[in-house]
């Protein structure tokens, strides 16, 4: 098409040779600029080659473009060989140039798009609008958004435009359109390559991103199982050392630390427990007490002074705490956190095995898992505290059990001292009611134990006496009837033996008769009967309820050889009967 | 009741204050006896041994009965085994004694 | 009426009838004394009574001084002091209404009532006898005081 259009414009000049010189310099100087337009793409360029070209090929002392985007409302002008004032006010005329030029109301006047229409200086509707050296203007658009405006001033050799020169100025004109609309779609290409471009990278960074926030999930799933991980193995615990050293594990752990400690200070046992790991035992076992106090006073007042409620914990970036005070390790993160007034601690953390610093999370994290510590400790605490005073309670328990036991033995033991007591009393009531009483126990005791006295008595003494009357074994004496007695008193060979006591026989008895009294029998029997004839007859009277004593009497004498003794049994009292002698 | 047995006591005082005076004057009076007068109808020397422990003999020539013997104040009872009681009198070394029925017998004191 | 009354409280006293109770306790313990030693004489003491059957002489001859003798032992102390009056009391009028028979029969013997010889039955003995029987009357119905048993009992109480 492009080729086209020269071609004819060829066959119709084709006469002289100037003209074909003429021509073909112009054709040259069109492939040139055909060649230069669309090696570039830069539209201002394009404009000032093409320029450029039209005024050196033809000639022409001035010449402008005006290019204007009609939708970005972006003009310029762009000009060879004209005053600065007359660049001024094409510049200020551009928006009447294109209500004049290209109306939206009169299509027809406007050129349709890729389309050229030259008009010469005298057809100008309003010539005031452009420089006064203008002879030719050319008006073109690409679309209805693109739209252009040349304008050529005189030549220099020539007063006219001839026929040729028109016919190159169009050309020139089609190559600049085209080349302009060539840039136009490079640029929208490159436009929309850049776009693409942009896009890809987009995705790329939100690929990035995604990773990262991968990542980033990674990590908080990591921290969360750490902090579950702490929950868990802490929660079982109930000893402050214990769950000193699980978090103390369990920290370094989560954040890959080579060294750490905990130390938790308490004011009111004034005793700083330690737990650490990775780091030598030497420099902090032995603290002495004053350095834990030291510890304790400045860590409260530092509590105090940051307003360090109970509960809470702080990371210890002042350089210049540890300025005036013992330190226990020199190590890289610091907490200090505080259970309540009188109990806080320090941890500390060494640097990671990795060498990295820690990050803003970790630290968060960190503080996280530090304030679960710390509500562990309480618990724990509490727990021990709970504990104890359990321990205290049981064994107050077992004092008091032991206290009830004995109270329970004393009160057995009283009740049974006083049932004894009533009991004795009761007796001793009885007795006393007994006392006042005459009883037949106490005759029967009193008898049967002088019985029992008088018998063992009488045993174990020489001069005791047979208890049994011993004529019960004793054969019946020989008696002697009253009255037969009376005959042998008269006839006076017998001899009447009176064997009562003396005073009876004092008192009264047989005339004639002798006392032998039982009693005295042995002495009177010696003094009196001494040489009395065993042969002689010897009657023996003398009885009374109580007393045999005729037949004891006649027994003795029976058993001192006299041979011939009766007894007479009815006694002094048949003789008094019967009125038989008697004397006093 | 103090005074209960404080009589008791000074009553069983008494009772041995005396049986130890009388222990002292029977063995002041223990010793042989013979009778020196012809009271009674026999010619016969009737010993009496009056022994230290309490107890005694009554002889005559070979026959002899024993006895149980203690002094009561000026007295002196002699308890035969059959149950009767001969008293006789104490005049220093002479012993007046009434035998009942058969009458009375001084002794005179032969020997320690 | 005062003075009637105040005979009456004097001699129902409670201290008078511990005098008689020492009084009366002297009286058979000492009685007993004798008769413990010299059984075969009470025996033939209680024989001359004629109240007793000759076979149950001699026991009583070996039981009678010893229930004298507990008796008033019992008496002194202050313990069983009515049962004991009581058996003293029973003695007492058998050993009177023995007295008072022989006499009534005119018999001659010693009351052996302390030794064997020495004292023989009169109506003095009698009225001595019915005495000490009053005595121990008093004593059974007015001795309250220097019980030893009490005394055990006061300080049982006050433990």
């Amino acid at each position: 098409m492009r080729k086209a259009e020269p071609k004819n414009n060829i066959k119709r000049k084709m006469p002289t040779q100037h003209a074909i010189d003429r021509r073909s310099f112009h054709f040259k100087a069109l492939w040139d600029t055909r060649r230069e337009l669309i090696a570039h793409e830069d539209q201002g360029k394009i404009i000032d080659i093409y320029l450029l070209t039209a005024i050196g090929t033809l000639g022409i002392t001035s010449g402008f473009v005006c290019w204007i985007d009609k939708e970005a409302h972006n003009n310029h002008v762009t000009s060879r060989g004209l005053e600065p004032g007359d660049i001024k006010t094409i510049e200020e005329n551009i928006p009447k140039i294109i209500q004049l030029y290209f109306p939206e109301s009169l299509p027809q006047n406007r050129p349709p798009p890729m389309e050229a229409r030259l008009m010469t200086y005298e057809d100008l509707a309003d010539p005031s609008l452009f420089p006064h050296q203008t002879r030719i203007l050319i008006q073109w658009s690409i679309n209805n958004q693109y739209l252009g405006l040349t304008g050529f001033g005189e030549k220099i050799l020539a007063k006219t435009y001839d026929d040729e020169d028109l016919e190159l100025l169009r050309s020139l004109t089609y190559n600049l359109m085209f080349a302009m609309h060539h840039a136009l779609s490079t640029t929208i290409i490159r436009q929309l390559r850049l776009n693409l471009q942009q896009k890809n990278k987009d995705i790329e960074d939100a690929l990035k991103q995604t990773e990262r926030n991968k990542s980033d999930l990674d990590r908080r799933l990591f921290h969360l199982k750490s902090f579950y991980d702490i929950f868990h193995e802490l929660s079982g615990l109930k000893d402050t050392n214990r769950i000193m050293e699980t978090f103390l594990l369990l920290i370094m752990g989560t954040f890959s630390v080579g060294q750490s400690y905990i130390m938790l200070l308490d004011q009111e046992e004034k005793t700083a427990r330690m737990t650490c790991r990775g780091i030598e035992n030497e420099k902090h076992g032995k603290l002495s007490q004053d350095q834990i106090d030291n510890l304790i006073r400045h860590c409260l007042e530092y509590a105090k002074v940051n307003n360090l409620a109970p509960m809470n914990a702080r990371r210890l970036t002042d350089r210049n705490f540890w300025d005036n005070t013992f330190r226990p390790l020199e190590i890289k993160i610091e907490l200090l956190f505080v259970i309540n007034e009188s109990c806080l601690g320090l941890i500390g953390l060494g640097n990671k095995i990795t060498l990295q610093s820690f990050s803003e999370e970790e630290l968060e994290l960190l503080m996280t898992l530090v304030y679960n510590f710390m509500v562990f400790l309480e618990n724990t605490r509490s727990f021990e505290t709970i504990q104890r005073l359990n321990v205290d309670l049981e064994k107050r328990n077992i004092e008091l059990n032991k206290t009830i036991e004995n109270l329970t033995a004393s009160k057995h033991k009283v009740e049974v001292l006083e049932r004894a007591k009533v009991r004795v009393k009761s007796a001793i009531q009885k007795e006393m009611e007994k006392t006042r009483r005459m009883s037949v126990k106490d005759f029967l005791l009193i008898l049967s134990v002088s019985l029992l006295l008088g018998l063992v008595f009488n045993f174990s003494n020489p001069g005791g006496i047979t208890l049994i009357p011993q004529n019960w074994f004793r054969k019946t004496p020989a008696q002697i009837d009253v009255h037969w007695a009376k005959l042998k008193h008269d006839a006076g060979t017998a001899l009447f033996v009176d064997a009562r006591p003396v005073e009876f026989f004092r008192q009264s008895h047989i005339k004639g008769a002798v006392n032998l009294p039982l009693a005295l029998f042995d002495f009177v029997y010696m003094m009196n009967f001494g040489d009395l004839d065993t042969q002689r007859e010897i009657i023996v009277y003398g009885r009374n309820i109580s007393s045999r004593y005729d037949e004891e009497v006649l027994f003795k004498l029976v058993f001192r050889g006299h041979e011939n003794v009766k007894v007479l049994p009815g006694g002094l009292t048949a003789w008094k009967e019967n009125g038989y002698p008697l004397e006093s | 009741m103090v005074r209960a047995t404080s009589s008791l006591f000074m009553k069983v005082l008494i009772f041995s204050l005396l049986l130890t005076l009388s222990c002292e004057k029977e063995s002041r009076l223990a010793g042989k006896y013979a009778t020196v007068n012809d009271m009674t109808q026999r010619t016969a020397v009737v010993n009496l041994e009056l022994m230290a422990n309490g107890q005694g003999a009554w002889s005559i020539e070979e026959d002899n009965v024993s006895f149980k013997w203690e002094t009561r104040g000026e007295e002196i009872w002699l308890h035969t085994k059959s149950g009767g009681v001969i008293v006789g009198t104490i005049n220093g070394d002479i012993l007046t004694v009434n035998l009942p029925v058969v009458g009375v017998h001084r002794f005179n004191k032969v020997k320690k | 009426m005062k003075v009637i009354r105040f005979i009456i409280k004097g001699l129902t006293h409670r201290y008078l009838a511990f005098i008689f109770r020492l009084y009366i306790a002297g009286i058979f313990i000492y009685a007993s004394m004798y008769k413990i030693n010299y059984t075969a004489e009470f025996a033939e003491t209680i024989a001359s009574y004629q109240i007793v059957p000759y076979w149950g002489v001699n026991i009583l001859a070996v039981v009678l001084p010893w229930t004298e003798l507990i008796c008033g032992i019992l008496l002194v102390a202050g313990i069983r002091v009515r049962s004991a009056t009581a058996i003293l009391c029973s003695l007492l009028f058998i050993f009177t209404l023995g007295i008072f028979i022989n006499l009534l029969r005119d018999s001659p013997i010693n009351c052996g009532c302390f030794h064997t010889i020495g004292e023989t039955i009169s109506w003095r003995t009698v009225v001595r006898d019915i005495i000490w029987l009053i005595m121990s009357i008093h004593i059974f119905f007015y001795d309250k005081a220097f019980h030893l048993e009490q005394k055990f009992s006061f300080t049982l109480k006050e433990i």
